[in-house]
């Protein structure tokens, strides 16, 4: 059948007139075309019963009942978005070191340039003394560790995202970087930069204190998607320990019902 | 999206809060699968992450999230052909001598629509759809599917009277 039939005008048909009745139900007709149209429907029981019709049908379409997308759309979402953000910043940092003009990328480089050197030049007058080589590579250590937690302390979230990344290989290691994570997950305002450095605590759930820190985190958050992948992220690494830990979360009147009801599915507890 | 583009990529995070709910009720009707309409929302996100530098600059956000909407949808029909409906010639509208339909708003009355809606071949939903949920005017309907205005009205007009026949029928099997 030909799409491209005239809808309306002068002299129009039914059958054209119908056309239009669906248009101006979605507001797409000119006051003109409105007009005739009005006017044909009040001479035209036919083409009137069809419009009462399309009416009704039209209006029950916004009435159908929206199913809301699950929690777990949206928690799916910000892993992809989180993953996104941290290549892109990998991508930016390899791109500024390359190029030599990212800011803490530079810094970076340029101290770890001035250690190297040193390290070279004590090989070649000292014969390398083990004391030596072990306080320039805590002097490195130190550097990582400052640009992450300066990183952390950042205004921009893609900035304190990087934090998160370099803090990630020295969350085991580094009790101020370890303690600029757990900050991060407690009070940062991005959900994202909570949920990374929550990845980047992962590791932590194997020691109890750290465990035990965490799973007070969960209760902490406002955020459901934090706490969904914190309870993922615990009964993945924690084992039986951690098991005990989250089960103490299911007295607490204030959990959010949702994930009450996650952590109860996980546990294999009934409501 | 422009923030997007320009690298801000956490701003995504806000076009999902403000258009995820609509673009899953539309897929979930388009559909009739909640795991399928999430898994294309989910797409449409990546999509827009992926195909960012071809946003330009200036232009709108709605008409390119629904090309990428659209281009999912049809990517997963050509991915699970078998599960398309069929595509039938239209049926001839139901007699109009059965007089106004009511005002639905009872329960199973809109049950009985969405199981009509689900019905309906799914070239007619999505243009239905898109009509009727998607906030584009007519003219950028006609544009993500290639068509003139004109041929907009006459497909959402055949939609909206198959969508009838198939309430009516369901209305009199009850």
């Amino acid at each position: 059948m030909n799409d491209e039939r005239r809808t309306s005008g002068p002299g129009a048909s039914c059958a054209e007139f119908e056309t239009q009745i669906a248009a101006a139900l979605a507001g797409e007709v000119s006051a003109a075309e409105r007009r005739e149209l009005d006017e044909h429907l009040a001479r035209c029981p036919r083409c009137a019963r069809e419009a009462a019709d399309l009416a009704a049908l039209w209006r029950g379409l916004e009435r159908l009942p929206a199913d809301q997308p699950s929690p777990f759309l949206a928690a799916r979402f910000e892993r992809m978005l989180r993953r996104e953000i941290e290549l892109d910043a990998q991508g930016s940092q390899r791109a500024g070191a390359a190029a030599g003009g990212r800011r803490f990328g530079a810094a970076t480089l340029a101290a770890a340039l001035a250690v190297g050197i040193g390290i070279g030049v004590l090989f070649r007058w000292f014969g390398a003394p083990s004391g030596e080589i072990e306080a320039l590579r805590d002097e490195v250590g130190s550097l990582h560790q400052m640009v992450a937690v300066s990183l952390l302390a950042q205004a921009s979230p893609s900035e304190r995202l990087q934090g998160v990344a370099y803090g990630r290989q020295l969350a085991g290691q580094e009790p101020r970087v370890l303690e600029a994570l757990f900050s991060a997950l407690a009070t940062d305002p991005n959900v994202n930069v909570r949920l990374a450095a929550l990845e980047a605590l992962a590791p932590a759930t194997e020691l109890p204190a750290r465990r035990h820190r965490l799973v007070q985190a969960v209760a902490a958050q406002d955020s459901p998607l934090v706490q969904l992948t914190a309870i993922d992220l615990l009964l993945e690494g924690g084992g039986e320990a951690a098991r005990r830990d989250l089960e103490s979360l299911l007295a607490d009147p204030d959990l959010d019902p949702t994930v009450a009801s996650y952590l109860r599915d996980r546990l294999g507890r009934s409501a | 999206m422009e923030r997007v583009r320009a690298g801000e990529l956490a701003v995504l995070a806000d076009l999902f809060e403000r258009h995820s709910g609509r673009l899953h009720g539309f897929f979930l009707r388009l559909t009739g699968d909640r795991a399928a309409a999430e898994d294309l929302v989910q797409e449409v996100f990546v999509r827009m992450l992926k195909y960012r530098s071809t946003f330009r600059p200036g232009a709108r956000f709605s008409p390119w999230m629904w090309t990428l909407a659209r281009n999912a949808s049809a990517d997963l029909w050509r991915a699970r052909p078998r599960e398309l409906p069929e595509l039938e010639e239209a049926p001839e509208p139901a007699s109009l001598e059965a007089g106004p339909l009511a005002e639905l708003e009872r329960r199973e009355e809109l049950d009985r629509l969405a199981a009509s809606l689900d019905r309906l071949p799914v070239e007619r939903r999505e243009i239905l759809l898109l009509a009727r949920f998607s906030g584009l005017a007519y003219e950028r309907i006609g544009e993500l599917l290639g068509i003139s205005v004109g041929a907009v009205k006459v497909r959402v007009h055949r939609a909206m009277r198959e969508l009838r026949t198939a309430y009516r029928a369901g209305e009199s099997a009850a």
